[in-house]
């Protein structure tokens, strides 16, 4: 179901789409959530195929997401690619200071570059928008070295807009919850390594089978603490639920269980 | 890292429960982390109730407050249809 947009809304769309069709041909780094699904949408009423949308593939990419992000492009109708690479081969990656992100975005959007340059594409697209500003994101800088083309930062639109705009153009992934990387879920200083991306992406996976649509599981040394956003914790507080999130996470290969009382917040291993 | 509470310590965090109708066996910390061993998983309370007991107890170096769910976990079918 489509909604109307108020003529200021309507307006920057219309000036994105101009501007892309200025550009002819581009990437957007495409991660299935609604950021990088609603720059997708309009790069494809833009330039049709001359927009590819393309998921750069590694360690810290969750499989569930990879399944979503092929059926929400395909929604959309525009080209999708795939480009693997590995996070974990960089020390400083794997080190997880609070700079982690600007490492793994520097790799990644180094990476789309090159899969834009193989196929005759100089503009990269990200779907960073107003919103992330206010947020703790060195990925941001990486983004700013390397001149990646930001639409919904270059046109101040933040994140409740982002969802009315795609929810306008009819992308299925309007309301979809924020999905941020597997390595979000270990602290700082503690080594992202191949075994604990697995058994966090075991341990989610347990909880969207029970049902939950906004969660993260956090490594703390093999402590699995579980953030159920707020809307749902109370669904999660019966004695049965909670005995199966601990026995399932445990299978996972979590050594202790725990449910964090505030819930789900973004960021909540960031610096205090 | 796990820091073993004082006895007044834990006394006063399991007051503090109480007074927000949580009934614990006891509690332990480790590093920013303070996790709440519930008696019952039957009859919790609400989770305005939780947080608003995590609040009291958060602060002081403790960033997160959790409950221990592994200790009851044994005591039913953790396959249960949950749909």
């Amino acid at each position: 179901m489509q909604t109307s947009l108020d003529p200021q809304m309507h307006a920057k769309i219309d000036a994105i789409v101009e501007q892309m069709r200025g550009f002819g041909r581009m990437v957007v780094a495409f991660s299935g959530g609604v950021d990088s699904s609603l720059v997708a949408a309009l790069a494809f009423r833009a330039l049709g195929d001359e927009a590819v949308a393309v998921t750069a593939v590694s360690e810290t990419l969750a499989s569930l997401e990879l399944e979503d992000a092929r059926q929400i492009a395909a929604q959309i109708g525009i080209r999708h690619e795939l480009v693997s690479f590995s996070e974990l081969e960089d020390e400083d990656f794997r080190a997880n200071t609070s700079a982690r992100c600007f490492f793994c975005q520097s790799m990644r959007f180094s990476q789309l570059q090159a899969m834009g340059q193989r196929l005759g594409v100089e503009v990269v697209a990200s779907g960073s928008n107003l919103s992330d500003l206010g947020d703790h994101r060195p990925g941001l800088e990486a983004m700013r070295q390397l001149h990646i083309y930001q639409p919904l930062l270059e046109h101040e639109i933040d994140k409740s807009q982002v969802r009315i705009m795609a929810r306008a153009l009819g992308v299925s992934a309007w309301d979809k919850p924020a999905k941020a990387c597997l390595s979000s879920r270990i602290p700082y200083g503690t080594e992202v390594t191949h075994d604990r991306l697995r058994r966090i992406e075991r341990a989610e996976e347990a909880l969207h089978h029970m049902g939950f649509e906004q969660y993260r599981v956090r490594d703390h040394g093999g402590t699995a603490r579980v953030e159920i956003s707020t809307d749902e914790i109370e669904q999660a507080l019966t004695p049965e639920r909670l005995r199966a999130m601990s026995q399932r996470l445990r299978q996972a290969g979590f050594e202790r269980v725990s449910l964090d009382m505030v819930g789900y917040r973004s960021g909540s291993l960031n610096p205090a | 890292m796990s820091t073993t509470l004082s006895q007044d310590e834990l006394e006063h965090i399991k007051a503090t429960c109480a007074e927000h109708g949580l009934k614990i066996t006891h509690a332990r910390r480790k590093g920013v982390m303070l996790e709440l061993q519930p008696a019952s998983l039957d009859a919790l309370p609400s989770a305005q109730t939780l947080r608003s007991l995590a609040d009291v107890l958060g602060g002081d170096g403790i960033r997160y407050v959790t409950l221990g769910l592994d200790e009851l976990s044994t005591q039913g079918d953790g396959d249960a249809d949950l749909t």
